[in-house]
């Protein structure tokens, strides 16, 4: 009866094989250490519901990459697209959420298996960018999937913010907003905060 | 009265006639039925009940997807190549369906007989729909509600020569908001919400919101459906609220939808002997291309679709071979933020189309698909929906491809983008024979799938069928099914008002059966 498609990719992961490539990963990741200066510096003053704080800033730094940063609109930051994804992945829970968790995964290590001897999240610009369009336009279906999956939700929770219409000519809708406790925008971030 | 889930923390019992599971056109329909015959009748709905006079329909995609969308819009099949599209609110899916009211065609009725099902047919149907479009003021819309997209598909389609029809519409004093997908904001849209459900109260039926049923109750010795256990739930966390529900009840309808019927009765262990719960579950899943045009286009404006053609409804073949069609093909309307998540790229390459987006047009079709999936349940008893695009569906979709560049470009436009990962684009017709090997599958391209049926397949044989004629469980008696989930094969038409037509004669059925 309705005709959008509108849903990101629930059942993306293939699980037997994400679960071969972070044992790939593993041993190698043990010997990069950790990078918590540059996760921290991604979470900003963000406190993630769900996700783990590593998780979220992967999260943060995709949703950075993939809406870009054109002259003049507002940032990723501003409308706090990785934490409404995050308040969203809380309510819903599931696979849903058990899947995004290990695409985040994936997504920062796959690098790795490229045979970068870093991850997603410490690589340069145009290495990630390289890289998401390896994911794109790759023929694994799991890479391209995650991709596609982690790109819908960063696209719709910063395209549904409503300071990104003015730009678009878009004057939004023709009656007032009313919350819903049940909601995902900025103002349930705060109320439940 | 519409009771919601604020109102109840502790346990409540009732004892009806009849309990509909489900509002959305097969449960509310069912319901003012029986109400209407005299037999008390309790509307058991799984979501929320959101009303235009309280402004909870407030046109925000973000807000009502999850107020009023069963998986809050995201929910996909296993492969991630479906978006599953089905309600959940006091209405069900007709609240964000696009009130395109057609009624089910001779020859899919004549099909529907073919393949067992009997007492559904055209001159059956036919004074049903007489009825309905009354009900719901269907009409064909006039030039003022056609949108810059719905004139230039007619521009499109007679160059083409194809031939074009005014799309029958369930809408009363529509001011042309854009936003019928987020559910109407000024009770225009002739969903049940606003038609069957409140004329069902007036006729003394009432509605718990809010309230999801556990499972279907049976005696144990006749396994005859007495009833239903439920909870009610909280609507900012989606968890139980403390408050339950039992109910007896002479007849249980079930009307929870093509996704959602056939979960309930794998939930509840109801009996499945021949094996076809959960089977023949069709989606009428629906490819979409963009355009750009040197105009304004604004696709968000007015009504979604005015005009069609149904020159490719039927497919055809030639010696056992598929040459074309099997689809409607209708102009699309998407509001910004869904077109940023399907038009293709990131970074700069998807700003550049974004920063276009009032000149981008778009087509779309829905696929007639014959190749069923199956629905199964998860060890948490979540459901898990297998579907996989495949044979002629497959060829559909890329004919449907074809016809949607065809039109786009002798609509006027110069370049048309593919939603696909790659981000293919074409520049000009003579380039649509990429749609013959172009990557379309397993999540390369994701297609909305809004039109579920088949799970609780109809017939009078209970070997090969769920469901008797009369709407009846084979093996379940006093359980009636009344969604599209008894369907053998879609209608090939949007299908509000035939699930409505057959929940009329299920009525009749039940009434029968309680007199």
């Amino acid at each position: 009866m309705s005709r959008v498609p509108v849903a990101s990719r629930r059942g993306f992961l293939k699980l037997g094989l994400f679960a071969s490539a972070a044992a790939v990963c593993l041993a190698t990741i043990q010997k990069l250490g950790p990078a918590p200066g540059r996760y921290e510096g991604l979470l900003g003053a963000e406190r993630p519901r769900l996700l783990s704080r590593k998780a979220f800033a992967t999260l943060t730094l995709f949703t950075m990459d993939v809406v870009g940063a054109a002259p003049g609109a507002v940032t990723v930051q501003q409308t706090r697209t990785a934490a409404r994804i995050d308040l969203e992945l809380s309510i819903v829970g599931g696979k849903l959420a058990a899947d995004i968790r290990a695409a985040l995964a994936l997504l920062e290590h796959g690098p790795l298996l490229d045979g970068e001897l870093a991850r997603y999240s410490t690589l340069p610009a145009a290495q990630r960018t390289a890289y998401l369009r390896r994911l794109q336009t790759g023929s694994n279906v799991t890479l391209r999937s995650v991709y596609n999956g982690l790109r819908f939700l960063a696209m719709f929770f910063y395209y549904s913010d409503d300071n990104t219409w003015p730009r678009l000519g878009y004057r939004g809708p023709w009656v007032p907003e009313k919350v819903f406790a049940g909601g995902n925008r900025i103002a349930n971030l705060d109320a439940r905060a | 009265m519409i009771i919601e889930a604020t109102q109840i923390t502790d346990h409540r019992s009732e004892d009806v006639d009849v309990v509909v599971i489900g509002s959305g056109c097969g449960g509310a329909t069912v319901a003012l039925d029986l109400a209407r015959a005299g037999y008390s009748v309790l509307i058991l709905e799984q979501g929320g009940h959101y009303s235009a006079a309280r402004g909870d329909l407030d046109q925000r995609s973000d807000n009502m997807l999850a107020r009023i969308d069963g998986g809050r819009g995201l929910d996909t099949s296993l492969n991630g190549e479906l978006a599953l599209m089905y309600g959940n609110c006091v209405g069900g899916a007709s609240v964000h369906y696009w009130a395109d009211s057609w009624r089910l065609p001779q020859d899919r009725a004549d099909l529907y007989e073919t393949l067992g099902v009997s007492g559904h047919g055209h001159a059956r149907l036919a004074p049903i729909f007489d009825r309905l479009e009354r009900d719901l003021n269907v009409h064909v819309a006039g030039p003022q509600y056609y949108n810059r997209m719905n004139q230039l598909f007619d521009v499109g389609a007679k160059q083409l020569g194809w031939h074009v029809e005014g799309v029958p519409q369930a809408r009363k004093g529509c001011v042309r908001s854009g936003h019928c997908y987020q559910g109407c904001s000024f009770d225009a849209k002739q969903s049940q919400l606003v038609t069957h459900i409140p004329a069902a109260l007036a006729a003394g039926a009432r509605v718990y919101s809010d309230c999801r049923v556990d499972r279907i109750l049976t005696d144990p010795r006749s396994g005859r459906a007495t009833g239903v256990q439920a909870r009610f739930i909280d609507r900012a966390t989606h968890q139980p609220n403390g408050g339950s529900l039992s109910v007896r009840a002479r007849a249980v309808v079930l009307a929870a939808g093509g996704y959602g019927s056939a979960v309930l009765w794998l939930r509840s262990q109801l009996p499945d002997g021949n094996g076809m719960v959960g089977k023949n579950l069709y989606t009428n899943p629906n490819p979409y291309l963009y355009a750009l045009f040197d105009e304004p286009v604004r696709l968000w404006e007015n009504i979604p679709a005015a005009t069609g053609t149904s020159d490719f409804r039927l497919a055809r073949y030639e010696h056992g071979r598929y040459v074309e069609g099997g689809y409607l093909l209708h102009p699309n309307q998407l509001q910004p933020e869904f077109l940023a998540v399907t038009l293709p790229g990131f970074g700069d390459e998807h700003w550049n189309l974004m920063e276009q987006l009032p000149y981008i047009g778009s087509a779309v079709s829905w696929i007639d698909d014959v190749h069923g999936g199956h629905i199964t349940l998860a060890s948490d008893g979540s459901p898990r929906y297998h579907y996989a695009l495949q044979g002629d569906d497959l060829l559909k979709i890329r004919d449907a491809f074809k016809k949607q560049a065809l039109l786009l470009f002798a609509a006027g436009a110069h370049q048309v983008i593919v939603p696909d990962s790659a981000g293919t684009r074409l520049q000009r017709p003579e380039q649509i024979a990429v749609f013959d090997t172009l990557d379309i599958q397993n999540g390369a391209v994701l297609y909305g799938a809004p039109h579920p049926a088949g799970t609780l397949r109809m017939g009078d044989d209970p070997a090969r069928a769920v469901v008797a004629c009369n709407h009846q469980a084979h093996e379940v008696p006093g359980l009636y099914v009344a969604d599209p989930s008894v369907w053998p094969l879609p209608p090939s038409v949007d299908p509000s008002l035939t699930i409505m037509a057959y929940s009329v004669i299920a009525a009749e059925a039940i009434a029968e059966h309680l007199s």
